[in-house]
């Protein structure tokens, strides 16, 4: 019962059920390409969409405007407190003559203004930099109630507005993909039917001198884990050339560049891959056991 | 060795295959079963390697019960029941040898263990210069000849054959079942269903008839139809 000797039956029995049928196993390895493809383009927009919240966080702050002659100490115990919130990367004291020169200097075009930014009354504030945007409106409730605060303003809006759509993105995609696997499961399992039905007379008599079920099921489950896998490095190098064109002409019109973090690729990549080998372990699985529950008892 | 107590088989569309079948076979047994088509006696025969199983009553198999046999478990009751067919099964791109071996790799036997138990029944079944015949290239005794060796190349305790000569002319006929005798000699138990008198006649081995599935005769050296 030595190991090797089943190994090398089952490699053999996976390799003659390849060369069965050729034009069935393209199709079953051309749709988990197709649904790997659609998932690593989910991906990569997911990726996308993180980055580019993250960007527009970090630039969106939040200013506290602070009572005019609040204490310097209780400013500072605020701006501590702050500082330990959940989602909150950074905090900046902005002081009343900080914020005249920020104004002065918006406004440096219009010299004769200068006299009047000196006279107008500015209240010093806190900003608030964002490590999660998300986080902002639990942020801002806990900063409401503070006595020494006067009002608070931020890019409510954007920030929510694409937080909403990444969230949407994420329930439509997990679906999309869900459904998408399903199929592919369903078309390998196909593929895997008719070499186990052009084999059949073998796999009746290996029930018949006392094979186990394992040991028939294996070399077909070995064979729709190959076709998971040729299809997931397929879209994985399509998606990979894909991308990198797309990153290398990008136009410089919009705003925010595609991502391009070496470690998330390689996730993604390695997401692809595994994926693929499990939809089509599964569809070759299920595939086989159907057909050995209808024969025999 | 065998012990079917009150066994019926009910099919799904409400054909009665057997009906309270009381039969026990001992070891070393060579016994036929006999009767007209229909009868059940293709039914026994599953019955005893699991590919039917029974609606009413046990089956005792090598000790074993296996009534409600977990699924799991049916290959290892098959390595000690061999099957041999009337249409014989082969594998038609697989020689002779390959044919045999195949039941000793799916169970997980060794390459050298493999091709010493082959080339043994081989020569047994007096066909080890045609080891390298694919089944189309061997007449049809041979082909027989090399599934009861695959039958037995495991050396089962029990060989079950189902109307193994009903494709061969009289002369090989008789020398199928000489074969079957010699294995029985050896210790095997051998039930095998047929329709042919004469090797029932010339036997005189047990005879067990059945009659719409209901046991008629079971006779020792007993003949083809009842003589009384
Ligand atoms: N899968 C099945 N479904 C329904 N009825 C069946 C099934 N298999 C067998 N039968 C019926 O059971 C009865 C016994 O069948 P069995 O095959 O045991 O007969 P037999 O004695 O071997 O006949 P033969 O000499 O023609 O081989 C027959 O009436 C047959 O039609
Ligand atoms: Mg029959």
């Amino acid at each position: 019962m030595s190991s090797k000797i089943r190994l090398g039956y089952f490699l053999s029995e996976t390799a003659s059920n390849l060369r069965y049928n050729g034009l069935m196993t393209l199709a079953s390895i051309g749709t988990v390409t197709v649904s790997m493809l659609v998932l690593g383009a989910f991906l990569l927009f997911n990726l996308n969409l993180k980055s580019t919240i993250n960007e527009v966080s970090s630039k969106t702050r939040v200013c506290v405007y602070l009572k005019a002659g609040a204490p310097a100490g209780e400013v500072d115990v605020l701006k501590r407190m702050v500082e330990g919130l959940d989602g909150v990367r950074k905090v900046y004291y902005v002081s009343v003559d900080e914020a005249r020169a920020r104004l002065k200097q918006d406004m440096s075009g219009q010299a004769d203004l200068g006299q009047i930014v000196d006279t107008v009354p500015l209240p010093a504030s806190l900003e608030i930099e964002m490590a999660d945007t998300s986080k902002i409106t639990s942020v801002t409730s806990v900063i409401k109630g503070q006595p020494a605060i006067d009002e608070i303003h931020y890019g409510e809006d954007v920030v929510t507005t694409l937080n909403l759509i990444r969230r949407i993105v994420q329930i439509g995609g997990l679906g999309a993909i869900i459904i998408l696997c399903i199929v592919t499961a369903f078309v390998i399992a196909n593929t895997i039917r008719l070499t186990v039905f052009a084999r059949r007379k073998e796999i009746r008599i290996m029930q018949l001198v006392g094979a186990t079920d394992w040991f028939i099921k294996w070399p077909f489950i070995m064979e729709g884990i190959f076709h998971g896998l040729v299809g997931s490095l397929l879209a994985v190098g399509i998606a990979a050339a894909g991308y990198t064109w797309l990153a290398n002409n990008w136009p410089l019109t919009f705003i925010f560049p595609l991502a391009y973090d070496e470690q998330t690729l390689l996730h993604i990549s390695i997401a692809l891959i595994t994926g693929g080998m499990l939809v089509g372990a599964f569809g070759s699985f299920s595939s086989v056991r159907k057909f050995l529950r209808t024969v025999l008892v | 060795m065998i012990t079917f107590q009150g066994v019926s088989v009910v099919h799904p569309n409400g054909v009665t295959a057997l009906r309270d079948l009381d039969l026990k076979i001992e070891k070393g047994d060579f016994l036929f079963i006999v009767g007209p088509t229909g009868s059940g006696k293709s039914t026994i025969l599953k019955l005893i390697y699991r590919e039917e199983v029974c609606t009413a009553g046990r089956i005792i198999v090598a000790g074993k019960e296996i009534t409600g046999m977990a699924r799991r478990q049916i290959p290892y009751l098959r390595r000690g029941v061999g099957v041999v067919f009337q249409d014989f099964k082969l594998l038609p791109q697989r020689t002779a040898w390959d044919n045999v071996a195949f039941a000793l790799h799916v169970i997980g036997v060794g390459k050298a263990e493999v091709k010493r138990q082959v080339a043994k029944v081989l020569d047994n079944v007096g066909l080890l210069h045609k080891a390298d015949a694919l089944p189309t290239e061997l007449s049809a005794g041979e082909q027989q000849r090399i599934c009861i060796a695959r039958a037995v190349v495991n050396n089962p305790v029990i060989l079950v054959a189902d109307e193994p000569t009903g494709n061969l002319d009289p002369d090989t006929s008789w020398d199928i079942v000489q074969l079957l005798s010699r294995i029985n000699v050896k210790g095997t138990t051998v039930v095998m269903a047929t329709h042919d008198r004469h090797i029932v006649d010339r036997m005189r081995k047990r005879v067990v008839a059945l009659q719409d599935g209901r046991l008629v005769r079971d006779e020792d050296k007993g003949a083809y139809v009842c003589e009384l």
